[in-house]
């Protein structure tokens, strides 16, 4: 047998490649929503295991494929720790709180303010802990991924972000955006090669400004115009009222709706401007160690033909196309991202950094991930 | 197997970094050869991929040996590395039995099991969560206080609440709306609507009404609807989804309508110890069966039923003629005497001409504490 022989150092960056087939998804996850329903829901953690099997390994770098080596069993310990330390804690408190410090007074709001904002602060460690979760499952070539911490401080400087948009009226959100990608890109190691990233803001307010102008500031005038027409329908406190009040409700509502769903509509589509912009900011500014850097080809046009996409696949499928969008997700992205550079595949080395040992509950409670 | 394959060109990772060592591989007999090293292929795991075939090693979850797509054929026998296993089956199969044995035992003995539980939540809690809703449907600037109508009603209560006593304290709150309904919430809150006090032709329709909201609340109906909603029904959002939860909904759904009959059984007891004529509710359910709206159209009486189904009461279903015929049937069996005189009955009818907008009247002595 001949000896081992290392191969030539500083190849080029790997190249991306995806191979995924919408049809081999949507028979994983018909068999995973028939399992889903015969077993009460619990089923779902080892389908969601399976189809981000699919996935990974229908990415390849290099020819070779990645791995997602994540198991339902993790998953659902995730979602039973979510359960016991979030779910039902909070249930009680709200419930128990009325009756043990009064009704109608400033404790209660106290209360409830503190459960709302420890949600958003709960959300933003979610986030992190998923990145984390979804990385050290990742291998290629026997390298896993990682992130460096448990996610409670990106959680409060996330959370920091939250407060700053909310308090400007959305207005800072594409720069906490930008600061949110760095930081949490920062912790985040591909084997022992850290990422950076220098995503800037600066770029993203032109398209930022075109959507919240063409949009927040329509609204507000319907919204306006909407209450100075129908609004004191809504706060005359007649007990009778008649059939003719009744339909002039109906219409009012009617419009209401009508009117945000175009709004809705046109904002979905000014918003995939500002998405293509920030995926271009943020992942074209994100390194791999010293010699690698991220690129995404994205345009607008393709984000708004992803998301008709999506809305179609659930409008005309009666919701059952519901079950393809973790595909869509990962193949929009797969497709697009590429890693340009070179490297010398002696300085990826494993990582040295733990995995967590449960799956990623929080997000999955909250509902905000993606696939 | 072949005891010698061919020799092939493979690739090693050592599981420390991502560079590959090119080394000839081969199977022989169980193992599997490369370099000077040999792997009992039982310690082996096969990933077939679209370009090659990946062999994992269970002792060293990082190593990875990635061979050409022609060498498949020498290593078909390798276990898949997610393949579904013998103890994969018997989990799945172990799963179904466990959650088909759980939904048997919840739609066979879930009532039970629900009328032992529900007497435990304490009043407090209870009485909590009945609060919330009742700021609901009973703002306190629509709630009746009429003097003259409020003795009415505690006279009327008077007639009908059981010898013992109710299970735990009940208030009873009359509210100025249109509805023809009446709801229990938990905590022991009897919610009367203004509108079945306007729809009934007699104090007995009213007073078999409240009866049947006794029986509600001697039966826990409420702390039922909390149980399942709280207990059940949140492990099964939290572990399940949207799946989950329409499971624990349908696993109970049959379990409405047997609180409906309870509470008139309830009710046709609590009627004949008062001497109040059952009559009056049977003659009720048969108006309301019909159109029972100002406007002559149908309209389901449980508007207010909150999907949980917090003990609605006359809900337009088909079951309507059954109740309304044992109703009438027990009137039969003994002589009643009037439950109100004219003139209460007009005061009862009356009972929202004053409401307790005026701020002097606070939320403690506008209920009739039974």
């Amino acid at each position: 047998m001949n000896g081992a022989v290392p191969l030539a150092a500083d190849e080029n960056a790997p190249p991306t490649d995806f191979n995924g087939l919408a049809g081999d998804f949507f028979l994983i996850q018909l068999g995973n929503l028939a399992l889903t329903i015969l077993t009460l829901g619990i089923y779902r953690f080892w389908g969601k295991a399976k189809y981000r099997r699919y996935l990974w390994a229908q990415t390849s770098l290099d020819g070779d494929a990645l791995e997602y080596r994540g198991t339902g069993f993790e998953l659902f310990i995730g979602a039973i720790l979510v359960v016991l330390l979030v779910s039902i804690p909070f249930g009680l408190i709200s419930i128990l709180s009325p009756m043990l410090i009064g009704k109608a007074s400033v404790a209660i709001f106290v209360s409830r303010f503190i459960l709302v904002v420890s949600i958003y602060y709960l959300v933003a460690v979610g986030q992190y802990r998923s990145w984390r979760y979804l990385l050290s499952r990742t291998s290629w070539r026997g390298i896993r991924s990682g992130m460096t911490e448990q996610g409670f401080s990106f959680g409060l400087f996330s959370f920091g972000l939250t407060l700053a948009t909310i308090f400007s009226f959305g207005l800072a959100l594409p720069w906490a955006t930008a600061k949110r990608w760095n930081r949490l890109v920062r912790d985040v190691r591909i084997g022992s090669l850290p990422m950076s990233a220098v995503a800037d803001h600066r770029p993203l307010w032109k398209p930022f400004l075109l959507a919240w102008g063409l949009v927040v500031i329509p609204m507000i005038a319907f919204f306006a115009w909407f209450f100075f027409n129908y609004g004191s329908m809504f706060t005359k406190s007649d007990a009778n009222p008649s059939p003719e009040d009744v339909k002039q409700l109906f219409i009012a509502v009617g419009i209401l709706y009508l009117g945000l769903i175009i709004l809705g509509f046109v904002g979905a589509m000014l918003f995939a401007n500002y998405q293509a912009a920030y995926l271009k900011e943020t992942f074209n500014n994100t390194r791999i160690g010293e010699t690698m850097v991220l690129r995404i080809d994205v345009t607008t046009w393709e984000v708004v033909r992803y998301y008709l996409g999506n809305i179609a696949l659930v409008l005309f499928t009666a919701y059952l196309g519901i079950i393809l969008m973790p595909y869509r997700y990962w193949a929009f992205m797969a497709r697009r991202v590429w890693i340009d550079g070179y490297y010398d595949p002696s300085t990826l080395q494993q990582t040295s950094l733990s995995a967590p040992g449960q799956g990623d509950g929080l997000v999955d409670a909250f509902d905000v991930s993606s696939f | 197997m072949p005891s010698m394959s061919a020799v092939f060109e493979a690739r090693v990772f050592d599981g420390r970094s991502a560079q590959p060592l090119r080394v000839q591989a081969m199977r022989e007999g169980d193992t599997l050869q490369f370099g000077d090293e040999a792997i009992p292929v039982d310690e082996l795991r096969r990933v077939d991929g679209k370009t090659g075939l990946t062999l994992h090693r269970l002792d060293l979850p990082d190593w990875r040996l990635i061979l050409p797509m022609d060498a498949s054929p020498d290593f078909r026998d390798v276990t898949r590395f997610h393949a579904t296993t013998a103890r994969h089956w018997r989990w799945i199969g172990g799963s179904l039995a466990a959650v088909i044995a759980f939904s048997a035992l919840l739609w066979f003995f879930g009532s039970t099991l629900l009328a032992g539980l529900a007497p435990l939540v304490p009043h407090d809690v209870a009485q909590g969560v009945g609060d919330q809703y009742a700021e609901i449907f009973a703002p306190e600037d629509r709630q009746c206080t009429d003097p003259a109508g409020t003795r009415a009603l505690n006279e009327m209560v008077g007639r009908i609440k059981p010898q013992g006593g109710l299970v735990e304290p009940v208030r009873l709150t009359v509210v100025d709306n249109d509805t023809v309904n009446a709801i229990t919430l938990p905590g022991g809150q009897i919610i009367l609507f203004r509108g079945l006090i306007d729809q009934a032709q007699s104090a007995e329709e009213v007073a078999g009404v409240l009866a049947h909201e006794f029986g509600h609340v001697q039966h826990y109906h409420g702390n039922q609807a909390l149980i399942r909603h709280f207990g059940l029904g949140v492990f099964l959002e939290g572990l399940g989804g949207n799946v989950g939860a329409a499971a624990s909904t349908g696993l109970f759904l049959s379990n409405g309508r047997a609180a409906e009959r309870e509470a008139d059984d309830e009710a046709i007891k609590l009627l004949r110890n008062g001497d109040v004529s059952a009559m009056g509710v049977s003659d009720f359910f048969a108006r309301m069966g019909g159109a029972n709206t100002r406007d002559g159209k149908p309209e389901k009486g449980d508007a207010v039923d909150n999907g949980n189904d917090l003990a609605a009461l006359l809900s337009t279903h088909p079951g309507d003629t059954d109740r309304r015929r044992r109703f009438a049937e027990s009137a039969r069996t003994y002589r009643a005497t009037p439950i109100l005189t004219d003139a209460e009955w007009k005061a009862l009818k009356a009972i929202c001409a004053s409401r307790s907008a005026n701020p002097a009247v606070g939320p403690k002595k506008i209920q009739s504490q039974i």
